[in-house]
């Protein structure tokens, strides 16, 4: 079977996810636990414990809001003059970027970080990769509803926010598509982590995040169109910012990639499983 | 035979395993993109095939590296076959390792919640658990410590006690009780014999002859990742001690068809002059060379097992490679744990001592009443000057098996010959 094939091979695609429902819900209160202690795990011994799920990103907005609105003169952005349009242009698109970048980062050893789990007990290791994301989710949400607050007091807010659930389920199938490959391959190549941490580094820089299109170089621009990860930054901007679908192309490229990415990634994972127990 | 029966737990049929190892982690790189295999493979289960029927308890027995744990690896689902097919029917529970799947930040309460619901539980179900799991473990006081603080047995516990709490249909246990201290054992061991009577089938892997003989029906015995022999327990189990000390046995596991069990003559060496084969440290002057030490049964055969109670005569041979004056010899029976349990010299017999001449040849005979218990025991062997200078000595130079009465305790010394009898007086 030719990698195109696959790519196209929708109904392939349907039966995968299906059976990815269905063992979510079989294992609802397991993958629930998880995600909570993936949670709990990272801020484990500190004094505040969970707050820090909360404090953590809203500290970090603050920080970005008050380097965007003083540190860096807004110019040349679609909103001219309200320097405060432009914090919420640039968190539009990089509050789901962040949680797509920790999703990548981390998702590449959730296989070989929970190698007890794997070899040692009757586990279903899908759970892995989706606890990974579900595990990086409250920061975003935390993060956004700080963003739909600042949207709301500069006057950016629009009936566009409620196509917010919309954008999340689309993210949140490419992350778990792209956690379900990552995650399988990283099993085998350990390499695969700095890589993509490389890759997260430099790909900042490639989506319309800091910077508006306009302001790159016109050879340049078909980078943004060929990066998938700009497509979610649009839709993103389009719900905060723009306040209408003024990027109609980027909601088929999300919508459509993120369910082949679902597809692709949980059949790949379910190709390679059989055999982490080898590699552990 | 028995007419096949239906009620079938756990299938096997032609089992494989390879291993495929990557020396290098680019070597798998280098094989994706040539399509020529660079890994090492080693066959650690070749046509493995086991029915095991419900509510039976099978134990496995194998040296280190026969392909046990791989076996109940693939059966628990935790790793894949290579080649072959494992059908189970219900709902199997497996204690692999010590702790598994247990995180050692989390507390003894946590992980009875995290393992219960990766066990397939419900919340609700775990709470209701939780106190039982509690009480067995008897860990009450430091159940909300975290994990990585408890002593091995202590985890061991903990996992045993959360694993039989979904009340599995099969039950796959590895070596995990070996940890436990002999009171939990023996819990852990009436807590199996009673999913036992609930139907539960239960496979279990044990280097203990005497856990395999007490508790298991039938036992296999894995070698090479091939299975070696299929039977009774008891039957099974001798064959299995026969295999771990003698040799030839051993070598005879990549035989062609292994199942029948080898006769104990089988084993005779055959030669008058035995060479040393367990033999650990040999040490002397070398005024004398011992040339020759066994242990033979009422026939004159050499033999490596008996039973407690039987007949059998050590014999040694020396010869002099110096005169030596007042010649001093014996023997010494040593358990496990190194304790001198028996031993004889011509001086502790009050024989007279010779003087020898070089070339001359000594030769030494015990007859004598196997009275030990059920175990593994060592013999040493030594000549020596009246001052009591070693000419040669010889450390473990004999090991032996003694199969016991079934009827005393399995931690007894000596086998005392007892009756029992309880006689009920009316008042």
């Amino acid at each position: 079977m030719t990698v195109g094939r696959t790519l196209i091979d929708v109904p392939g695609h349907v039966s995968a996810s299906r059976s990815l429902v269905r063992l979510a819900r079989t294992y609802r209160y397991l993958l629930v636990e998880l995600a909570v202690r993936d949670v709990r795990d990272r801020f484990a011994g500190h004094v505040l414990g969970v707050v820090w799920t909360i404090a953590h990103p809203i500290l970090l907005m603050g920080i970005y809001v008050g380097i965007f609105t003083f540190v860096f003169p807004a110019r040349g952005l679609t909103a001219p003059g309200r320097t405060q349009d432009l914090t919420v242009y640039i968190l539009a698109g990089l509050i789901p970027w962040l949680c797509f970048q920790e999703v990548l980062a981390r998702s590449t050893t959730a296989i070989t970080g929970n190698a007890s789990l794997v070899k040692q007990i009757v586990f279903p290791v899908e759970l892995l990769p989706i606890k990974t994301v579900l595990g990086c989710l409250p920061t975003q949400l935390v993060a956004t509803a700080f963003l739909v607050g600042l949207a709301l007091l500069t006057g950016l807010g629009s009936p566009a926010l409620l196509l917010f659930p919309v954008v999340l389920v689309l993210q949140v199938a490419a992350m778990l598509g792209v956690a379900f490959a990552l995650s399988a391959v990283g099993a085998f190549v350990r390499d695969l982590r700095e890589l993509v941490v490389v890759f997260c580094a430099v790909n900042l820089f490639l989506q319309p995040i800091l910077y508006a299109p306009a302001q790159l170089p016109r050879v340049l621009r078909p980078v943004l169109w060929l990066n998938p990860f700009s497509h979610l930054v649009w839709v993103a901007q389009d719900v905060f910012f723009f306040g209408a679908i003024t990027h109609p192309v980027s909601w088929v490229v999300l919508t459509v990639g993120a369910l082949v990415t679902l597809g692709l990634g949980y059949r790949l994972f379910r190709g390679l499983k059989h055999r982490f127990g080898d590699m552990l | 035979m028995t007419a096949p029966r239906t009620d079938i737990a756990l299938r096997c049929a032609g089992l494989s395993k390879t291993f495929r190892i990557y020396l290098r982690p680019s070597d798998i790189l280098r094989e994706l993109a040539t399509g020529r295999p660079h890994a090492v493979e080693r066959q650690a289960l070749a046509d493995v095939s086991l029915d095991v029927y419900r509510g039976e308890v099978v134990g496995i027995l194998g040296r280190n590296g026969a392909g046990k744990s791989t076996l109940l690896k693939i059966v628990a689902g935790t790793l894949d076959r290579t080649a072959g097919t494992v059908e189970t029917h219900g709902r199997i529970t497996a204690i692999l390792e010590l702790g598994t799947g247990f995180h050692p930040d989390y507390s003894g309460r946590e992980n009875i919640k995290l393992g219960g619901l990766c066990m397939g539980m419900t919340p609700a179900e775990v709470a209701r658990k939780t106190d039982p799991i509690i009480d067995f473990s008897e860990l009450r006081d430091v159940i909300d410590q975290p994990f990585r603080t408890y002593s091995t047995g202590m985890q061991a516990r903990l996992t045993f006690a959360t694993a039989i709490s979904v009340d599995p249909d099969i039950l796959v246990v590895d070596e995990a009780l070996a940890v436990g201290d002999a009171r939990f054992q023996m819990r852990c061991f009436a807590r199996i014999s009673e999913l036992r009577a609930r139907g539960c089938t239960i496979l279990l892997v044990s280097h203990d002859i005497n856990t395999i003989t007490q508790f298991c029906d039938r036992a296999v015995i894995l070698e090479r990742g091939r299975v070696l022999a299929i039977g009774t327990a008891k039957e099974v189990a001798s064959q299995y001690l026969r295999l771990l000390f003698e040799p030839k046995s051993a070598a005879a596991a990549a035989a062609p068809s292994p199942a029948s069990p080898a006769s104990p003559t089988e084993t005779a060496s055959g030669s008058s002059e035995p060479a040393p084969a367990t033999a650990g440290a040999r040490f002397g002057d070398g005024a004398m060379t011992l040339t020759g030490y066994e242990l033979l049964d009422e026939d004159g055969r050499p033999i490596q097992m008996l039973r407690t109670g039987q007949r059998c005569r050590f014999r040694m041979t020396a010869t002099a490679v110096r005169a030596v004056e007042a010649v001093s010899c014996g023997f010494a029976i040593k358990n496990r744990l190194g304790t001198v349990l028996f031993g004889m010299t011509n001086v502790s017999s009050n024989q007279p001592m010779t003087d020898i001449a070089p070339g001359e040849r000594l030769e030494i005979t015990s007859d004598l009443v196997m009275w030990l218990s059920a175990g593994d025991y060592f013999v040493n062997f030594g000549f020596g000057h009246a001052n009591g200078e070693l000419s040669d000595f010889i450390d473990s130079g004999l090991h032996f098996t003694v199969h016991g009465p079934g009827d005393i305790f399995t931690t007894a010394v000596v086998n005392l010959q007892a009756t029992y009898r309880i006689a009920r007086q009316l008042p």
